[in-house]
């Protein structure tokens, strides 16, 4: 079935959980609320027509503007097309991208999530290669999956203070080992 | 009086060289017997996400090179075709050959290092100096085209580094012939060898449903019997132009999912791959293999998942651009990456030298796994 069709399917079940989709003419992209992320997960990969049982990607985003030149896109507000609100701070995003072997069709599905308290329902349920993605992007990110087995850092030592990827990251100036503190060698 | 006994948490690595790499795994024993085997990994992590966010796309070729460090011109290809695809561009027929041609020939080389490592880790050393005696002829081809023996760079958005050197073509023929006779070789001092058959026969069975839940790919998938191949089923480059076939566990090839399964699929895309690189070679049509695009390219905003056959399975980019001459965020979808977080499951009640050759039949870079 093509993504367009898959869309369109799963707003008619979900109705308003289904904010946008994105890009229609590339890659269609449905925006989906937050807090419904589990239930529509489930939805994709339980329907019969649908049965993506493959998760392809996982992968958190930060939709913080890099560059203060350039016109980002990645606002919610352009995503959702909801009316702009210049004091929210950019959210945070995480991106499922399914694909079903029965059927081999392919849709992705993204949802956002704001910046302070970042929640998200875990898939790990639904799709056990969700376990490793959602900790590193809960390791990476700092985005907490509400309902994941095993939540702890992945990639990254436990006591690593920050969350890399987001886009305000400042990297440390010193690391902890123990009770030595490592200063960080700079400039090289 | 029965003798009591008590668990033991043993720790394979970080250093050790069953784990080809620095992975650590947590192993609690009861005897001989592993109760269960928790992997660590990050140890290699150095924040290629990261800096793919503050370097420009062509800059980024170099980074790719370094995820899977033994099948870098796999990796180059596929972070090209994420970006092209970002981009529409299309790129002449020539460098299409040249790039599977390329590909398909660092894939025999990166399964010649997966048989060798894996025969160490199964206790026998003739085979991986057979199999590195042929690599080292591989690794000669790709240091003739582009200069460098491991992280080849070679690969350009919109084209390639390099054109093939003159000449280069017969070596590859002469290699492609001297090696098929050397694979016949190997299969008799392995494939059919009664040890190896006995040591990895019903090892480490991973059913169909389990392999895709856990989202592998690649050879591990296919020796659990599915049939999918990206370069077949969801072909980029020419792939779609060219004859081969994908082999797949099951009845054809030995039990369905076990490390046997695993090690067989393998050594047949060796052979896939050696007819691919002969139908590629024999018509490459003449044309300019640089570049057409600008070295700052700026794709148009939007994002796109692509994801292409590696040796160790799909390699998935994650492309986000936000209209700037630098991505907004790059995130791989490593096929070690997925393959590792099935081990554990797998790894209950069995011995520990089953462990390790079914470390082995995973075959992880850990390059790739950590970032």
């Amino acid at each position: 079935m093509d993504a367009l069709a898959i869309a369109t399917m799963v707003k008619d079940v979900f109705g308003g959980a289904v904010l946008a989709v994105d890009q229609p003419e590339v890659e269609p992209v449905a925006v989906i609320e937050p807090a419904n992320v589990a239930e529509v997960a489930r939805f994709l990969r339980e329907t019969p027509e649908l049965a993506f049982d493959y998760l392809m990607c996982l992968s958190g985003f930060d939709t913080m503007p890099t560059e203060e030149d350039h016109p980002a896109r990645n606002t919610p507000e352009e995503d959702t097309g909801a009316p702009s609100t210049e004091t929210a701070a950019p959210p945070l995003g995480v991106a499922y991208h399914l694909f079903s072997y029965s059927h081999r069709h392919r849709f992705a599905f993204k949802a956002h999530t704001p910046r302070e308290n970042p929640h998200i329902p875990s898939v790990a349920e639904i799709w056990p290669a969700a376990d490793w993605h959602e900790r590193e992007a809960f390791d990476l990110f700092g985005i907490i999956f509400d309902g994941h087995p095993d939540l702890r850092r992945i990639l990254l030592p436990e006591d690593w203070v920050g969350r890399p990827l987001r886009k305000d990251y400042a990297a440390q100036e010193s690391y902890r080992i123990g009770d030595a503190c490592v200063q960080i060698a700079r400039g090289w | 009086m029965p003798l009591k006994t008590e668990e033991m948490i043993l720790n394979v690595g970080p250093q050790h060289p069953s784990t080809h790499g620095v992975l650590r795994l947590e192993v609690t024993t009861d005897g001989e017997l592993v109760t269960s085997a928790e992997p660590t990994i990050g140890y290699l992590h150095r924040c290629f996400e990261k800096y793919a966010e503050t370097l420009t796309y062509q800059q980024i070729i170099p980074y790719t090179d370094r995820l899977d460090y033994l099948s870098s011109m796999n990796n180059n290809f596929g972070f090209v075709v994420a970006v092209e695809k970002l981009m529409g561009i299309h790129v002449c027929e020539r460098a299409e050959r040249i790039r599977v041609i390329m590909a398909e020939l660092n894939r025999i080389a990166s399964h010649l290092m997966f048989i060798g490592s894996f025969s160490n880790d199964l206790g026998a050393m003739t085979p991986f100096l057979w199999c590195f005696r042929d690599r080292e002829e591989i690794l000669k081809i790709f240091e003739e085209v582009s200069g460098a023996r491991l992280l080849y760079n070679y690969y350009r958005i919109g084209g390639l580094a390099a054109d093939l050197t003159p000449g280069i073509e017969e070596k590859i023929y002469s290699f492609l012939n001297q090696f098929e006779a050397h694979m016949l070789e190997l299969d008799d001092l392995f494939t059919r060898n009664a040890i190896v058959i006995a040591r990895l026969k019903g090892v480490g069975m991973i059913p169909r449903e389990m392999a895709i839940a856990y989202g592998l790919s690649g050879p591990m998938l296919r020796a659990s019997g599915v049939d999918w191949d990206c370069r077949r089923d969801e072909p980029y480059s020419i792939y779609a132009s060219l004859r081969f076939e994908v082999p797949v566990g099951g009845e054809k090839l030995g039990a369905l999912g076990d490390c046997y399964a695993r090690y067989l699929v393998r050594r047949a895309e060796i052979d896939q791959s050696v007819s691919l690189v002969r139908q590629c070679l024999a018509d490459i049509p003449p044309g300019d293999v640089k570049e057409q695009v600008k070295r700052n390219v700026r794709p148009p905003v939007g994002e796109v998942y692509v994801r292409t056959e590696n040796p160790r399975g799909e390699i998935g980019f994650y492309l986000r651009s936000d209209g700037s001459t630098k991505p907004s965020r790059v995130k791989v979808r490593a096929p070690s990456f997925c393959n590792m977080s099935v081990f554990s499951r797998i790894s209950k009640d069995i011995l520990v030298a089953d462990m390790i050759a079914i470390l082995g039949s995973v075959d992880i870079v850990l390059g790739e796994i950590d970032r």
